[in-house]
């Protein structure tokens, strides 16, 4: 068994002018819920397009649970499910014929097809209306069937493209409870593509950003909060002057440094660095009375990150 | 490969269920088919349609008028309703949902043809038969069957080449709605106002084969172009429906 459920090297894809996946190197370890960040047009699709082998390369090489994109992606798109851009159902048919359809495709036994069929529709609360086609349903409850269908032939690892995208948000709460559900019970390593930040905040064990097909970097949420642009101290006390200020400004770890709403705001380049600071301040003059670390939420370090990439362009 | 080209079959024909014989349309369309084909020419072409080998022209016309519509829903409509991704991601090899889906398609077709032939059988005999049974002459029995699936075979590759290219289910249906019509409609018409120019003579001598003459041999030979045709055709159509081909260029 391969530790990691998806390992790139290099890997690239060009449309025309346009680099959709650039030198993307990366390892996502099995059993978790990996995050794949970034803006529309970042290349995240097509980087689950590159791993399911529905697109070739044109650099670099990827393996898929141990197999090669290239020259096995029959064997991965066996292994695997996928939640892709569109749900894929078929409107014409029912809840259950869908599911059968992709039952049969995996070559699941009649009874066991039987039997998760209406393991997975009970769980998504869908038994009851499985005879109904899935035209007249809603976008949520078709969500639901498409999730039940990557899962259906307990593949080992799903890719799940904007699962929650276009839901209303007591729909889209469910929806990850469901799949945190899931994940949990038959223990599969999961590829979320995600724009919304605060999904891969609660979902995610370890997140990816992309921008203009590049990785920018992965790490756990946390680090990617608590990352070089994205930790600040909150500091109470008295005597912040602008002489103190400025003092504070030419210290080495210290990116900005402001009065806010009656506390004074420090950014620095490393978490690490706080009591250097504190010592700089007392140095100085002022009176320091309290000091909270606080993390950047997900979605300002990410901002952070794409404002570097379009001052960097 | 079996099982997997007839997992696609099977989905194809829950769909084409819905289609054609759940909704009023299909319905209306289907009664049409055998109104026409199975009632109405059959009775105005009276004896004459099982005694000669005209209704032959006729066994090979409805696959090209029914298969066109159904193939461009199957392989262009995949990719219009969003679908044909998520297929693709599947373990499905590329020839087993090609050959499921022309074979679903050409087996529907070819099941309602002889349906409707074995349906005009009683008009026919309602209204001619005269208390005596009419039925096909044999040569008709065993080339009409065959005739019809290697024009729905025909049609289908055509189907799925047109499909492809096209931007929408709507736009292949145009294209292919026209191919048929100019093959089952006008190039026949065409035909027979040209004959009525011909001298009387050469016309009896084309027509009275037809009408009395042993067709099995002439069969035989359409047969074996259309094989060579189908062959043709399906290599283009595997060649073009690859993975690697149908997605995702944008």
């Amino acid at each position: 068994m391969h530790a990691y459920a998806i390992h790139t090297q290099h890997l690239s894809r060009h449309f025309a002018a346009i680099r959709a996946v650039d030198d993307l190197s990366l390892d996502v370890p099995r059993g978790i819920v990996f995050g794949f960040l970034g803006p529309n047009g970042s290349g995240k699709t097509t980087t689950i397009r590159l791993l399911l082998g529905l697109l070739e390369p044109q650099q670099g090489q990827a393996e898929v649970l141990g197999f090669d994109t290239r020259r096995q992606a029959g064997q991965i798109r066996k292994h695997a499910g996928a939640l892709l851009e569109h749900t894929g159902l078929y409107e014409r048919l029912s809840a259950e014929d869908n599911l059968e359809f992709y039952g049969r495709i995996n070559r699941m036994p009649a009874g066991e097809r039987r039997v998760r069929i209406r393991g997975l529709l009970t769980h998504f609360g869908l038994w009851e209306r499985r005879r109904e086609r899935i035209g007249q349903w809603s976008r949520g409850m078709r969500q639901k069937v498409a999730i039940a269908r990557a899962m259906l032939h307990r593949p080992d690892l799903i890719f799940l493209d904007e699962p929650t995208a276009g839901l209303d948000p007591v729909a889209a709460a469910g929806l990850r409870d469901d799949i945190a559900t899931l994940v949990e019970r038959d223990g599969v390593t999961v590829f979320l593509n995600t724009h919304n930040l605060p999904e891969a905040e609660r979902m995610c064990a370890q997140i990816g950003v992309i921008r203009n097909g590049r990785l920018i970097t992965v790490g756990s949420p946390d680090q990617i909060r608590s990352g070089p642009s994205g930790s600040r101290l909150e500091i109470t006390g008295i005597g912040f002057s602008e002489e103190v200020l400025a003092q504070l400004r030419r210290q080495r770890q210290v990116e900005a440094a402001v009065r806010k709403n009656g506390h004074l705001e420090v950014r620095l380049s490393d978490p690490g660095d706080s009591a250097a600071v504190v010592a700089c301040l007392v140095g100085a003059g002022a009176q320091v009375e309290e000091v909270v670390k606080v993390k950047a939420s997900l979605e300002s370090a990410f901002l952070k990150m794409m404002e570097e990439g379009n001052d960097a362009r | 490969m079996l099982a997997d080209i007839s997992v696609m079959m099977w989905k194809e024909w829950k769909e084409l269920w819905q289609m054609q014989v759940s909704s009023r349309s299909g319905v209306i369309g289907l009664l049409i088919t055998f109104v026409i084909f199975g009632i109405v020419m059959p009775v105005q072409a009276g004896a004459t349609w099982v005694e000669s080998a005209i209704s032959l022209s006729l066994w090979a016309a409805i696959p090209m008028l029914l298969v066109g519509t159904l193939v461009a829903d199957s392989f262009a409509g995949e990719r219009e309703r969003h679908t044909l991704e998520t297929l693709l991601s599947s373990r499905l090899p590329d020839h087993a949902i090609l050959l499921g889906k022309i074979f679903a398609v050409v087996g529907y077709v070819w099941l309602v043809t002889q349906l409707v032939f074995v349906a005009a059988l009683v008009p026919v005999n309602i209204v001619h038969g005269h208390g005596s049974f009419l039925f096909y002459r044999p040569e008709v029995v065993l080339s009409g069957p065959a005739l019809s699936f290697l024009l729905a075979a025909l049609m289908s590759n055509v189907g799925v080449l047109v499909s492809l290219r096209a931007g929408s289910v709507k736009q292949a249906q145009q294209t292919l709605g026209i191919s048929a019509f100019v093959f089952a409609y006008a190039i026949p018409m065409a035909v027979i106002y040209g004959l009525r120019l011909a001298p009387k003579e050469f016309v009896n001598r084309l027509v009275q084969p037809i009408l009395t003459g042993n067709v099995g041999p002439a069969a035989l030979v359409v047969s074996i172009l259309l094989v060579i045709l189908n062959v043709v055709l399906f290599s283009a159509s595997r060649k073009r429906f690859r993975r690697d081909h149908l997605s995702f260029n944008e």
